[in-house]
Protein backbone atom coordinates (compact mmCIF):
# COMPACT_ATOMS: atom_id res chain seq x y z
CA UNK A 1 0.00 0.00 0.00
CA UNK A 2 2.80 2.03 0.73
CA UNK A 3 4.73 1.94 -2.81
CA UNK A 4 1.53 2.42 -4.15
CA UNK A 5 0.82 5.82 -2.35
CA UNK A 6 4.59 6.62 -2.87
CA UNK A 7 4.61 5.90 -6.82
CA UNK A 8 0.65 7.98 -7.25
CA UNK A 9 2.98 10.95 -4.84
CA UNK A 10 6.06 10.45 -7.33
CA UNK A 11 3.91 11.20 -10.30
CA UNK A 12 1.88 14.06 -8.94
CA UNK A 13 4.76 15.41 -8.49
CA UNK A 14 6.49 14.89 -11.83
CA UNK A 15 2.85 15.40 -13.17
CA UNK A 16 3.57 19.29 -11.68
CA UNK A 17 7.29 19.41 -12.66
CA UNK A 18 6.64 19.02 -16.16
CA UNK A 19 3.59 21.22 -16.11
CA UNK A 20 5.99 24.28 -16.23
CA UNK A 21 7.34 24.91 -19.87
CA UNK A 22 11.01 24.76 -20.12
CA UNK A 23 12.48 28.24 -19.90
CA UNK A 24 14.20 28.46 -23.49
CA UNK A 25 10.71 27.65 -24.85
CA UNK A 26 8.76 30.96 -23.02
CA UNK A 27 12.11 32.76 -24.08
CA UNK A 28 11.27 31.74 -27.86
CA UNK A 29 8.28 33.51 -27.49
CA UNK A 30 9.94 37.11 -26.13
CA UNK A 31 12.45 37.53 -29.51
CA UNK A 32 12.37 39.49 -31.93
CA UNK A 33 13.71 43.54 -32.68
CA UNK A 34 10.04 44.19 -32.87
CA UNK A 35 8.20 42.38 -30.81
CA UNK A 36 4.66 42.75 -30.30
CA UNK A 37 2.37 40.52 -27.75
CA UNK A 38 0.33 37.60 -29.23
CA UNK A 39 -1.77 35.19 -26.82
CA UNK A 40 -1.95 32.19 -28.70
CA UNK A 41 1.29 30.86 -27.91
CA UNK A 42 1.60 31.95 -24.49
CA UNK A 43 -2.01 30.13 -24.04
CA UNK A 44 -0.17 27.53 -25.98
CA UNK A 45 2.26 26.82 -23.50
CA UNK A 46 0.05 25.72 -20.96
CA UNK A 47 -0.16 26.06 -16.89
CA UNK A 48 2.91 27.13 -15.20
CA UNK A 49 4.31 29.67 -18.31
CA UNK A 50 3.22 32.83 -15.84
CA UNK A 51 5.71 31.07 -13.30
CA UNK A 52 8.39 31.13 -15.96
CA UNK A 53 7.51 34.79 -17.49
CA UNK A 54 7.60 36.19 -13.68
CA UNK A 55 11.25 34.33 -13.40
CA UNK A 56 11.99 36.11 -16.52
CA UNK A 57 10.48 39.44 -15.40
CA UNK A 58 12.58 39.22 -12.48
CA UNK A 59 16.03 37.80 -13.84
CA UNK A 60 18.60 40.83 -13.79
CA UNK A 61 20.98 39.01 -15.39
CA UNK A 62 18.60 38.96 -18.53
CA UNK A 63 18.94 41.98 -20.99
CA UNK A 64 16.15 44.39 -20.41
CA UNK A 65 13.90 43.84 -23.52
CA UNK A 66 13.42 40.28 -22.31
CA UNK A 67 12.10 41.48 -18.70
CA UNK A 68 9.85 43.96 -20.43
CA UNK A 69 8.21 41.57 -22.34
CA UNK A 70 7.70 39.37 -20.09
CA UNK A 71 6.12 41.74 -18.02
CA UNK A 72 3.95 42.57 -21.13
CA UNK A 73 2.90 38.82 -21.51
CA UNK A 74 1.79 38.87 -17.71
CA UNK A 75 -1.20 40.55 -18.81
CA UNK A 76 -2.72 37.44 -19.92
CA UNK A 77 -2.60 36.20 -16.39
CA UNK A 78 -5.09 36.99 -13.63
CA UNK A 79 -4.04 35.17 -10.90
CA UNK A 80 -2.84 36.29 -7.68
CA UNK A 81 0.66 35.35 -7.80
CA UNK A 82 1.30 37.25 -10.94
CA UNK A 83 -1.42 40.48 -9.38
CA UNK A 84 0.94 40.52 -6.23
CA UNK A 85 4.19 40.35 -8.79
CA UNK A 86 2.95 43.01 -11.38
CA UNK A 87 1.99 45.32 -7.92
CA UNK A 88 5.64 45.03 -6.93
CA UNK A 89 7.19 45.70 -10.46
CA UNK A 90 4.29 48.65 -10.53
CA UNK A 91 6.14 50.17 -7.46
CA UNK A 92 9.69 49.82 -8.50
CA UNK A 93 12.01 52.72 -8.88
CA UNK A 94 12.90 52.01 -12.44
CA UNK A 95 9.90 54.20 -14.60
CA UNK A 96 10.34 51.43 -17.19
CA UNK A 97 9.43 48.51 -15.27
CA UNK A 98 6.93 50.38 -12.56
CA UNK A 99 5.09 50.99 -15.96
CA UNK A 100 4.65 48.16 -17.78
CA UNK A 101 4.06 46.37 -14.59
CA UNK A 102 0.74 48.87 -14.02
CA UNK A 103 0.17 48.55 -17.72
CA UNK A 104 -0.38 45.10 -17.41
CA UNK A 105 -1.90 44.74 -13.90
CA UNK A 106 -4.58 46.86 -15.35
CA UNK A 107 -4.78 44.94 -17.89
CA UNK A 108 -5.13 42.09 -16.11
CA UNK A 109 -7.30 42.95 -13.08
CA UNK A 110 -9.07 46.25 -14.12
CA UNK A 111 -12.24 44.23 -14.45
CA UNK A 112 -12.09 41.72 -12.04
CA UNK A 113 -10.26 43.77 -9.00
CA UNK A 114 -10.55 47.63 -9.73
CA UNK A 115 -9.68 48.97 -6.35
CA UNK A 116 -6.42 46.70 -6.67
CA UNK A 117 -5.17 48.83 -9.96
CA UNK A 118 -6.89 51.98 -8.21
CA UNK A 119 -4.50 51.90 -5.16
CA UNK A 120 -1.40 51.39 -7.24
CA UNK A 121 -2.73 53.91 -9.75
CA UNK A 122 -3.12 56.78 -6.94
CA UNK A 123 0.37 55.67 -5.45
CA UNK A 124 2.06 56.49 -9.44
CA UNK A 125 -0.19 59.57 -9.89
CA UNK A 126 2.61 60.81 -7.30
CA UNK A 127 5.46 59.65 -9.05
CA UNK A 128 8.34 62.22 -10.62
CA UNK A 129 8.43 60.42 -13.40
CA UNK A 130 5.92 62.16 -15.88
CA UNK A 131 5.03 58.99 -17.88
CA UNK A 132 4.18 57.21 -15.08
CA UNK A 133 1.75 59.84 -13.97
CA UNK A 134 0.30 59.48 -17.61
CA UNK A 135 0.01 55.94 -17.29
CA UNK A 136 -1.63 55.80 -14.18
CA UNK A 137 -4.29 58.85 -14.94
CA UNK A 138 -5.42 57.43 -18.15
CA UNK A 139 -6.21 54.41 -15.89
CA UNK A 140 -7.61 56.09 -12.79
CA UNK A 141 -9.99 58.34 -15.68
CA UNK A 142 -11.87 54.54 -16.67
CA UNK A 143 -11.88 53.95 -13.21
CA UNK A 144 -12.69 57.25 -11.29
CA UNK A 145 -13.71 60.16 -13.06
CA UNK A 146 -13.60 62.35 -10.01
CA UNK A 147 -10.15 61.66 -8.73
CA UNK A 148 -9.09 61.47 -12.31
CA UNK A 149 -10.26 65.50 -12.94
CA UNK A 150 -8.13 66.47 -9.63
CA UNK A 151 -5.24 65.03 -10.84
CA UNK A 152 -5.82 67.46 -14.07
CA UNK A 153 -6.41 70.33 -11.47
CA UNK A 154 -3.18 69.66 -9.44
CA UNK A 155 -0.91 68.34 -12.51
CA UNK A 156 1.42 71.38 -13.37
CA UNK A 157 2.57 70.24 -17.06
CA UNK A 158 0.63 71.13 -19.65
CA UNK A 159 2.21 68.51 -22.39
CA UNK A 160 1.65 65.73 -19.06
CA UNK A 161 -2.30 66.86 -18.76
CA UNK A 162 -2.67 66.86 -22.15
CA UNK A 163 -1.36 63.60 -22.73
CA UNK A 164 -3.44 62.33 -19.52
CA UNK A 165 -6.53 62.88 -21.76
CA UNK A 166 -5.42 61.56 -24.93
CA UNK B 1 -49.36 62.39 -91.86
CA UNK B 2 -47.06 60.57 -93.34
CA UNK B 3 -44.75 63.89 -94.04
CA UNK B 4 -45.32 65.16 -90.91
CA UNK B 5 -44.11 61.55 -88.94
CA UNK B 6 -41.62 61.66 -91.13
CA UNK B 7 -40.30 65.37 -91.02
CA UNK B 8 -40.45 64.59 -87.76
CA UNK B 9 -38.48 61.57 -87.11
CA UNK B 10 -35.49 63.56 -89.47
CA UNK B 11 -35.73 66.49 -86.67
CA UNK B 12 -35.38 64.03 -83.39
CA UNK B 13 -32.50 61.97 -85.46
CA UNK B 14 -30.73 65.46 -86.40
CA UNK B 15 -30.87 66.44 -82.87
CA UNK B 16 -29.76 63.27 -81.39
CA UNK B 17 -26.81 63.30 -83.83
CA UNK B 18 -26.00 67.36 -83.05
CA UNK B 19 -26.47 66.53 -79.10
CA UNK B 20 -24.08 63.14 -79.33
CA UNK B 21 -21.43 65.76 -81.37
CA UNK B 22 -21.63 68.22 -78.63
CA UNK B 23 -21.25 65.85 -75.63
CA UNK B 24 -18.52 64.09 -77.40
CA UNK B 25 -16.88 66.86 -77.77
CA UNK B 26 -17.27 67.58 -74.13
CA UNK B 27 -16.31 64.63 -72.81
CA UNK B 28 -12.90 65.04 -75.06
CA UNK B 29 -12.25 68.38 -73.43
CA UNK B 30 -12.83 66.94 -70.07
CA UNK B 31 -10.36 64.20 -70.82
CA UNK B 32 -8.02 66.38 -72.04
CA UNK B 33 -7.54 68.79 -69.55
CA UNK B 34 -7.50 65.80 -67.20
CA UNK B 35 -4.12 64.65 -68.79
CA UNK B 36 -1.69 64.91 -66.17
CA UNK B 37 1.50 66.73 -67.35
CA UNK B 38 4.86 65.72 -67.10
CA UNK B 39 6.60 66.56 -63.51
CA UNK B 40 10.16 67.00 -63.66
CA UNK B 41 10.93 68.76 -60.09
CA UNK B 42 9.96 67.10 -56.36
CA UNK B 43 6.56 68.56 -56.83
CA UNK B 44 4.07 65.54 -58.73
CA UNK B 45 1.14 66.86 -59.92
CA UNK B 46 -1.28 64.43 -60.90
CA UNK B 47 -4.91 64.98 -62.36
CA UNK B 48 -7.88 64.06 -60.40
CA UNK B 49 -8.27 60.66 -60.56
CA UNK B 50 -4.52 60.41 -58.82
CA UNK B 51 -2.94 59.59 -62.09
CA UNK B 52 0.21 61.57 -62.78
CA UNK B 53 3.75 61.24 -64.81
CA UNK B 54 7.27 62.09 -64.21
CA UNK B 55 10.66 62.30 -65.64
CA UNK B 56 13.52 60.51 -64.53
CA UNK B 57 16.96 61.93 -66.25
CA UNK B 58 19.83 60.33 -67.43
CA UNK B 59 22.39 59.22 -64.53
CA UNK B 60 19.72 58.70 -62.41
CA UNK B 61 21.11 56.43 -59.54
CA UNK B 62 17.87 56.31 -57.23
CA UNK B 63 14.53 57.87 -56.67
CA UNK B 64 11.76 57.63 -53.81
CA UNK B 65 8.03 58.89 -54.21
CA UNK B 66 6.33 59.87 -51.15
CA UNK B 67 2.75 60.45 -50.37
CA UNK B 68 1.59 61.85 -46.98
CA UNK B 69 -2.02 62.36 -45.59
CA UNK B 70 -3.87 62.93 -42.77
CA UNK B 71 -2.61 60.17 -40.01
CA UNK B 72 -5.94 57.98 -39.98
CA UNK B 73 -5.92 57.18 -43.56
CA UNK B 74 -3.34 55.12 -45.88
CA UNK B 75 -1.84 56.61 -48.78
CA UNK B 76 -1.97 54.08 -51.39
CA UNK B 77 0.40 53.74 -54.74
CA UNK B 78 -1.84 51.34 -57.34
CA UNK B 79 0.74 51.49 -60.31
CA UNK B 80 3.89 52.57 -60.85
CA UNK B 81 5.14 52.11 -65.17
CA UNK B 82 8.65 52.56 -65.97
CA UNK B 83 9.26 54.17 -69.61
CA UNK B 84 9.04 50.70 -71.50
CA UNK B 85 5.44 50.68 -69.80
CA UNK B 86 6.44 47.48 -67.12
CA UNK B 87 4.19 47.54 -64.03
CA UNK B 88 6.62 47.91 -61.47
CA UNK B 89 3.86 47.01 -58.49
CA UNK B 90 3.54 43.52 -59.69
CA UNK B 91 6.58 42.65 -58.23
CA UNK B 92 7.27 45.70 -55.78
CA UNK B 93 4.26 46.26 -54.80
CA UNK B 94 4.49 43.69 -51.65
CA UNK B 95 7.77 46.12 -50.57
CA UNK B 96 5.79 49.32 -50.86
CA UNK B 97 6.05 51.15 -47.78
CA UNK B 98 2.16 51.62 -46.20
CA UNK B 99 1.27 53.24 -43.06
CA UNK B 100 -1.45 55.66 -41.75
CA UNK B 101 0.00 59.32 -42.67
CA UNK B 102 3.13 57.96 -44.77
CA UNK B 103 3.26 55.75 -48.03
CA UNK B 104 6.20 55.41 -50.70
CA UNK B 105 7.92 53.59 -53.09
CA UNK B 106 11.29 53.31 -53.55
CA UNK B 107 13.69 52.70 -57.10
CA UNK B 108 15.90 50.22 -56.53
CA UNK B 109 14.93 48.21 -53.56
CA UNK B 110 17.53 45.50 -55.37
CA UNK B 111 19.39 45.45 -57.95
CA UNK B 112 16.24 43.72 -60.27
CA UNK B 113 15.17 47.28 -60.67
CA UNK B 114 16.19 50.03 -62.44
CA UNK B 115 15.94 53.64 -62.45
CA UNK B 116 15.41 54.19 -66.37
CA UNK B 117 15.60 57.83 -67.89
CA UNK B 118 12.14 58.11 -69.61
CA UNK B 119 8.76 59.29 -68.63
CA UNK B 120 7.19 57.06 -65.95
CA UNK B 121 3.24 56.95 -64.50
CA UNK B 122 2.09 56.97 -61.28
CA UNK B 123 -1.58 56.21 -59.75
CA UNK B 124 -2.40 56.90 -56.17
CA UNK B 125 -4.97 57.76 -54.04
CA UNK B 126 -5.96 59.04 -50.23
CA UNK B 127 -2.74 61.19 -50.18
CA UNK B 128 -2.81 64.70 -49.68
CA UNK B 129 0.53 65.45 -50.86
CA UNK B 130 2.67 64.04 -53.64
CA UNK B 131 6.81 64.61 -53.76
CA UNK B 132 9.45 62.72 -55.64
CA UNK B 133 13.22 63.01 -54.91
CA UNK B 134 15.74 61.77 -57.08
CA UNK B 135 19.60 61.33 -56.84
CA UNK B 136 21.77 62.29 -59.57
CA UNK B 137 25.08 62.60 -57.93
CA UNK B 138 27.76 59.91 -59.34
CA UNK B 139 27.97 56.65 -57.47
CA UNK B 140 30.81 56.21 -55.09
CA UNK B 141 32.58 53.30 -54.51
CA UNK B 142 32.75 54.32 -50.87
CA UNK B 143 29.85 56.69 -50.03
CA UNK B 144 29.06 58.72 -46.93
CA UNK B 145 26.03 58.94 -45.31
CA UNK B 146 25.03 61.46 -42.98
CA UNK B 147 23.86 60.65 -39.10
CA UNK B 148 22.66 62.79 -36.69
CA UNK B 149 22.52 61.03 -33.27
CA UNK B 150 19.95 62.15 -30.87
CA UNK B 151 19.71 60.99 -26.93
CA UNK B 152 17.35 61.88 -24.03
CA UNK B 153 19.12 60.98 -20.68
CA UNK B 154 22.82 61.02 -20.28
CA UNK B 155 23.99 57.33 -21.24
CA UNK B 156 26.88 57.24 -23.12
CA UNK B 157 26.14 55.64 -26.34
CA UNK B 158 29.87 56.27 -28.23
CA UNK B 159 31.16 52.93 -28.06
CA UNK B 160 27.73 51.86 -29.75
CA UNK B 161 27.76 54.71 -32.38
CA UNK B 162 31.17 53.17 -33.37
CA UNK B 163 29.98 49.74 -33.68
CA UNK B 164 27.24 50.70 -35.91
CA UNK B 165 30.08 52.69 -37.99
CA UNK B 166 32.30 49.89 -37.96
CA UNK B 167 29.69 47.36 -39.22
CA UNK B 168 28.58 49.74 -42.39
CA UNK B 169 32.58 50.50 -43.20
CA UNK B 170 33.22 47.22 -43.28
CA UNK B 171 30.94 47.08 -46.30
CA UNK B 172 32.74 50.16 -47.73
CA UNK B 173 29.89 52.90 -46.58
CA UNK B 174 31.23 55.62 -44.50
CA UNK B 175 28.30 57.04 -41.86
CA UNK B 176 29.71 60.81 -40.58
CA UNK B 177 28.47 60.69 -37.42
CA UNK B 178 27.72 64.28 -36.29
CA UNK B 179 27.80 65.31 -32.66
CA UNK B 180 25.02 63.85 -30.54
CA UNK B 181 22.22 66.58 -29.53
CA UNK B 182 19.90 65.97 -25.74
CA UNK B 183 16.71 65.81 -26.37
CA UNK B 184 14.35 67.76 -24.45
CA UNK B 185 12.86 65.40 -21.36
CA UNK B 186 9.63 65.55 -22.58
CA UNK B 187 10.82 63.34 -25.26
CA UNK B 188 12.01 60.58 -23.15
CA UNK B 189 9.82 58.76 -23.69
CA UNK B 190 7.49 58.39 -26.34
CA UNK B 191 5.00 56.32 -28.66
CA UNK B 192 7.03 54.14 -30.95
CA UNK B 193 3.97 55.64 -33.51
CA UNK B 194 5.56 58.40 -35.62
CA UNK B 195 1.48 59.83 -36.02
CA UNK B 196 1.66 60.29 -32.52
CA UNK B 197 1.71 64.07 -31.53
CA UNK B 198 5.07 63.80 -29.68
CA UNK B 199 6.89 61.54 -31.19
CA UNK B 200 5.73 63.27 -34.30
CA UNK B 201 6.94 66.80 -32.96
CA UNK B 202 10.46 64.86 -32.06
CA UNK B 203 11.19 63.32 -35.17
CA UNK B 204 10.80 66.37 -37.42
CA UNK B 205 13.44 68.25 -35.81
CA UNK B 206 16.03 65.60 -38.18
CA UNK B 207 17.20 67.12 -41.08
CA UNK B 208 15.65 65.72 -44.81
CA UNK B 209 19.57 64.84 -45.58
CA UNK B 210 20.98 62.79 -42.48
CA UNK B 211 19.58 59.44 -41.16
CA UNK B 212 18.22 60.51 -37.88
CA UNK B 213 18.76 58.34 -34.71
CA UNK B 214 16.48 59.28 -31.63
CA UNK B 215 18.14 56.91 -28.19
CA UNK B 216 14.88 57.50 -26.32
CA UNK B 217 14.87 56.36 -22.86
CA UNK B 218 12.02 53.94 -23.85
CA UNK B 219 8.84 53.75 -25.36
CA UNK B 220 5.37 54.31 -23.57
CA UNK B 221 3.93 51.63 -25.30
CA UNK B 222 5.92 49.21 -26.82
CA UNK B 223 8.57 46.88 -26.39
CA UNK B 224 10.47 47.13 -29.31
CA UNK B 225 14.35 47.40 -29.42
CA UNK B 226 14.05 50.31 -31.78
CA UNK B 227 11.70 50.60 -35.20
CA UNK B 228 11.93 52.82 -38.01
CA UNK B 229 9.20 55.23 -39.73
CA UNK B 230 9.32 53.31 -42.79
CA UNK B 231 10.82 51.00 -45.30
CA UNK B 232 12.69 52.97 -46.33
CA UNK B 233 12.38 56.21 -44.16
CA UNK B 234 11.48 59.75 -45.55
CA UNK B 235 14.96 60.28 -47.05
CA UNK B 236 14.98 63.83 -48.99
CA UNK B 237 11.62 64.63 -46.65
CA UNK B 238 11.48 66.61 -43.41
CA UNK B 239 8.84 65.65 -41.49
CA UNK B 240 6.96 62.70 -38.88
CA UNK B 241 8.50 59.58 -40.89
CA UNK B 242 12.43 61.02 -40.91
CA UNK B 243 13.99 58.88 -38.55
CA UNK B 244 14.05 55.69 -36.35
CA UNK B 245 13.55 55.06 -32.73
CA UNK B 246 16.14 53.19 -30.50
CA UNK B 247 15.12 52.39 -27.08
CA UNK B 248 17.91 52.43 -24.56
CA UNK B 249 16.13 50.74 -21.56
CA UNK B 250 15.64 47.79 -23.40
CA UNK B 251 19.44 47.37 -24.07
CA UNK B 252 20.62 47.55 -20.60
CA UNK B 253 21.53 44.44 -18.53
CA UNK B 254 21.18 45.13 -14.71
CA UNK B 255 21.59 48.99 -15.24
CA UNK B 256 24.79 48.79 -18.22
CA UNK B 257 24.03 49.36 -21.70
CA UNK B 258 25.18 46.08 -23.76
CA UNK B 259 26.89 47.92 -27.00
CA UNK B 260 27.38 45.77 -29.32
CA UNK B 261 23.23 45.05 -29.80
CA UNK B 262 22.75 48.60 -29.30
CA UNK B 263 25.38 49.64 -32.02
CA UNK B 264 23.46 46.41 -33.91
CA UNK B 265 19.98 47.75 -33.38
CA UNK B 266 21.02 51.30 -34.89
CA UNK B 267 22.92 49.77 -37.45
CA UNK B 268 19.59 47.43 -38.23
CA UNK B 269 17.23 50.66 -38.06
CA UNK B 270 19.46 52.64 -40.00
CA UNK B 271 19.26 49.92 -42.49
CA UNK B 272 15.38 50.05 -42.34
CA UNK B 273 15.10 53.58 -43.15
CA UNK B 274 17.36 53.59 -45.94
CA UNK B 275 15.43 50.98 -47.82
CA UNK B 276 16.45 47.08 -47.03
CA UNK B 277 13.77 44.46 -45.26
CA UNK B 278 14.06 41.41 -42.85
CA UNK B 279 16.54 38.23 -45.62
CA UNK B 280 13.61 35.85 -44.21
CA UNK B 281 10.61 37.10 -41.46
CA UNK B 282 10.33 35.33 -38.38
CA UNK B 283 7.69 32.77 -39.80
CA UNK B 284 10.58 31.29 -42.18
CA UNK B 285 7.85 32.28 -45.24
CA UNK B 286 8.59 35.77 -46.21
CA UNK B 287 11.69 36.84 -47.73
CA UNK B 288 13.10 40.37 -48.51
CA UNK B 289 13.68 41.08 -52.67
CA UNK B 290 17.50 41.05 -52.29
CA UNK B 291 18.44 37.62 -54.43
CA UNK B 292 22.09 36.98 -52.40
CA UNK B 293 20.48 37.71 -48.80
CA UNK B 294 20.42 34.06 -46.83
CA UNK B 295 17.29 32.87 -46.36
CA UNK B 296 16.23 30.88 -43.30
CA UNK B 297 13.61 28.26 -44.55
CA UNK B 298 10.66 26.86 -42.47
CA UNK B 299 12.77 23.32 -42.45
CA UNK B 300 15.15 24.85 -39.95
CA UNK B 301 12.49 25.18 -37.31
CA UNK B 302 13.56 22.82 -34.89
CA UNK B 303 10.38 22.49 -33.03
CA UNK B 304 8.01 23.45 -34.75
CA UNK B 305 6.74 26.65 -33.11
CA UNK B 306 5.66 30.23 -34.81
CA UNK B 307 9.09 31.37 -34.79
CA UNK B 308 12.63 30.52 -36.59
CA UNK B 309 14.90 31.85 -33.77
CA UNK B 310 18.81 33.08 -34.45
CA UNK B 311 19.90 30.39 -33.02
CA UNK B 312 18.07 27.75 -35.24
CA UNK B 313 18.89 29.60 -38.61
CA UNK B 314 22.80 30.13 -37.51
CA UNK B 315 25.14 31.91 -39.44
CA UNK B 316 24.69 29.53 -42.13
CA UNK B 317 21.13 30.72 -42.44
CA UNK B 318 21.88 34.40 -42.22
CA UNK B 319 21.42 35.13 -38.20
CA UNK B 320 24.61 36.83 -38.34
CA UNK B 321 23.23 39.29 -40.77
CA UNK B 322 22.48 43.02 -39.97
CA UNK B 323 19.00 42.72 -41.16
CA UNK B 324 17.60 39.25 -39.40
CA UNK B 325 14.77 39.83 -38.04
CA UNK B 326 15.70 38.72 -34.40
CA UNK B 327 18.69 39.90 -32.08
CA UNK B 328 21.36 36.92 -31.73
CA UNK B 329 22.79 36.99 -28.29
CA UNK B 330 25.70 34.40 -29.08
CA UNK B 331 27.27 36.20 -32.82
CA UNK B 332 27.05 39.68 -33.67
CA UNK B 333 25.19 40.44 -36.78
CA UNK B 334 27.51 42.71 -38.52
CA UNK B 335 27.42 41.03 -42.12
CA UNK B 336 25.79 42.96 -45.44
CA UNK B 337 25.58 41.19 -48.09
CA UNK B 338 27.01 42.83 -51.76
CA UNK B 339 22.96 43.18 -52.96
CA UNK B 340 21.97 44.90 -49.44
CA UNK B 341 25.11 47.15 -50.32
CA UNK B 342 23.91 47.85 -53.73
CA UNK B 343 20.51 49.31 -52.33
CA UNK B 344 22.21 51.10 -49.16
CA UNK B 345 24.99 52.85 -52.35
CA UNK B 346 21.98 53.90 -53.66
CA UNK B 347 20.00 55.42 -50.97
CA UNK B 348 19.09 58.81 -51.44
CA UNK B 349 20.85 60.70 -49.03
CA UNK B 350 24.37 58.99 -49.64
CA UNK B 351 27.15 60.90 -51.21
Amino acid sequence: MKSVILLVLIFVNTSLVMAVPERNKVMRLLEGRHWELREGPFKRLGEGADQRLREIADNTSLTNYLRFRALIALSLYDNEETGVHLERHARSGDSSFARRGFSSLSRAFSRSEPDRVRKVAEHLMESPEAQLRIAAAREMRKIDPPTFQKFLQRESKAWVREAARE
Amino acid sequence: MLGLFRSILIFLLLTLIIQSCGSSDTNQNDVDSELPTVSTGNDLNPNSSGNGLFEIKSGTVSFLIQATSATNTKPQFNSLKDPDGNELLTTLGEFAWKSNGYSNLLVPISSSYDPKPGIWSYSATNYSQLKLDMRTSDLSETPTIKVQPYISGSDNISSALNIMKSIFSTSGINLDVEDTETLESKYSQVSYNFNNSTTSEMVSKGDEDKVNLFFITDYTDAAYLGNAAGIPGSQGLKGSHNGVLINLSAHKTGGSLNNQLLGETAGHEMGHFLGLFHPSESAGTLFDPIADTPQCPLSQNSNNDSKLTAEECGQQYGADNLMFWDSWENGNQDNLTEGQVYVLKRALIAK
